[in-house]
């Protein structure tokens, strides 16, 4: 950091009016506005005058002030799990835990990649696993489900493909990475669920708060919410769920709003160590409701249909199809 | 989803459709010189400059991202300014460790990074104040949407909307936000506006 005070205390009005466009510089960028023709006129502007670099950093440390400070707030790891969803104006008292809610980013720096070594874990449909990435981040891998992981203090996770909840139990924010399709999440103190397959990925959060894509859109996802981007687009859709709809696979049950049937035939078949299909009648449909998924699964696929508004036929190929009834 | 799109696609529309990282790296290349001069104006130490933009290369080839990139070159400066701003930060928390080293030799207290000093604790508190108090002196509306967007992060294009007002105009509150934050105390009560009075 340079020296803080002394470069705003002159006050002059040249100083003056550098601080006023290193502040506008720092805001454009902060909105994601700038093309790479901005850019190229604010390394220009860095060019003008060498005092411009260093009230430019001063700006930019006035704002890691507030994210060092949260450092200091957040050191209970009790203050860390309270979800903090004020409303209006905090007062003075909640500062410290808004920042708390909301900087952590800046505390935990991982490892650059190359240092990390990652290695390959999967289970075959059906079969359930349950690893630690160290004492405080617990990975449970529902069936079909292939990730890359690399251990440590601070874990890296790369779901390549399927369904896998995470249990973090750590005073430490931002303790886990966990990176699926186009989406990287960060926790702060959490236990969430995350699908990822040809429907897109999907994010539910048990408890505490999950961001999303902390470097670009920085999107929150507090305890009770859930995420949906779907294959190839470019919006992210977020819904409530109830508490204990989080990773349902563990309690044998799935729940669903609204979700396009092929999609619940995915769960089921991770799940069930089956593969489930929709035939053609059915697949347009949606569903809103629970799968129970306990039993044998051929039990279960059967009552999966009827929930479903159908009935299961075996196929030639030994798959299971639910078709109109 | 599939990492690489399933068919080669023609160069040039490799950089829309997601092989995204091919297109970044040859504009890395050829924008090379560009960037290097950004950062060495950003870091005003040119050595400095060079290792950073070693260091961005490197992570661009280990771990070129995801998503396509629109404006690739935005992205390699915004991608610099990162690492920049990484670079200060480690800077002043390493400057931080060394003086809580040498004033408590604390036995085995490497650890200082996350357990800052009662004194450094105190510093933060009062700072924290200061810029608590700061901005509760700010115009109702500039302080709603600086607090929505940097304590909850909200994206400015959001606010923007959902204060019917242009994104110029959230910048404009937070620039006027910032600007505030970083006005010196003594500043704030300036006795300036009597100066046009002439006395009798």
């Amino acid at each position: 950091m340079t020296s803080d005070h002394e470069m705003n205390s002159k006050g002059s009005p040249a100083n003056e009016a550098t601080l006023e466009a290193a502040v506008e510089w720092f805001v454009r960028q902060q909105g994601d506005t700038m093309k790479g023709g901005d850019w190229i006129a604010f390394s220009d502007w860095l060019g003008e005058d060498e005092s411009h670099a260093a009230i430019y950093d001063e700006v930019v440390a006035l704002d890691g002030k507030v994210e060092r400070l949260e450092a200091t707030a957040i050191t209970p790891p009790e203050a860390k799990r309270e979800p903090v969803q004020r409303i209006g104006w905090p007062r003075l008292a909640a500062i410290g835990g808004m920042l708390a809610a909301v900087l952590v980013l800046a505390v935990t720096f991982w490892p650059k990649p190359s240092q990390l070594t990652f290695e390959t874990i999967a289970t075959a449909a059906g079969e359930t696993r349950e690893v630690m990435l160290d004492p405080t981040v617990r990975v449970a891998l529902n069936g079909e489900t292939r990730m890359e992981i690399a251990r440590g203090p601070a874990p890296v996770v790369r779901l390549k493909s399927g369904e896998a909840a995470f249990y973090i139990d750590s005073p430490t924010p931002s303790k886990l990475r966990v990176e699926a399709g186009e989406l990287t999440l960060i926790d702060r103190g959490t236990s969430f669920d995350v699908i990822q397959d040809t429907f897109g990925t999907r994010v539910a959060v048990g408890s505490g708060k999950v961001v999303i894509n902390p470097d670009a859109e920085a999107i929150e996802l507090a305890a009770g919410q859930a995420f949906l981007l779907r294959s190839g687009s470019a919006t992210g859709e977020r819904r409530a769920i109830s508490a204990d709809e989080m990773a349902g696979w563990r309690d044998q049950r799935l729940t669903y709003r609204d979700a396009p049937l092929p999609m619940v035939a995915a769960d089921l078949s991770r799940t069930l160590g089956l593969r489930v299909h929709i035939a053609p009648g059915l697949s347009q449909q949606r569903f809103t409701g629970v799968i129970p998924t306990d039993g044998e699964p051929e039990e279960a696929v059967s009552r999966a249909a009827g929930v479903l508004g159908g009935t299961v036929r075996r196929t030639a190929k030994g798959d299971w199809e639910i078709e109109p009834s | 989803m599939p990492e690489q799109p399933p068919h080669p696609l023609p160069d040039n529309q490799a950089e829309e459709t997601g092989s995204a990282s091919g297109g970044l790296i040859a504009i890395f290349v050829e924008q090379r010189a560009v960037l290097l001069r950004f950062l060495g104006r950003r870091l005003q130490d040119a050595a400095l400059a060079e290792d950073v933009l070693q260091d961005v290369w490197i992570k661009l080839n280990d771990r070129p991202p995801t998503r396509p990139i629109a404006d690739p070159l935005a992205y390699l400066f915004q991608v610099c300014e990162n690492a920049a701003r990484d670079l200060r930060r480690s800077e002043g928390r390493r400057h931080l460790r060394e003086k809580s080293w040498a004033e408590h030799r604390a036995p085995g207290g490497s650890e200082s990074e996350t357990e800052p000093s009662p004194e450094q604790r105190a510093i933060e508190r009062e700072a924290l104040q200061r810029i608590g108090e700061k901005l509760e002196r700010l115009p109702d509306r500039t302080r709603r949407i600086f607090v929505a967007f940097r304590l909850e992060g909200r994206p400015q294009k959001d606010l923007a909307h959902d204060h019917g007002i242009s994104l110029s105009a959230v910048q404009k509150h937070l620039q006027r936000a910032y600007r505030a934050l970083l006005k010196p105390e003594e500043e704030e009560n300036s006795t300036d506006a009597d100066a046009g009075r002439s006395p009798p």
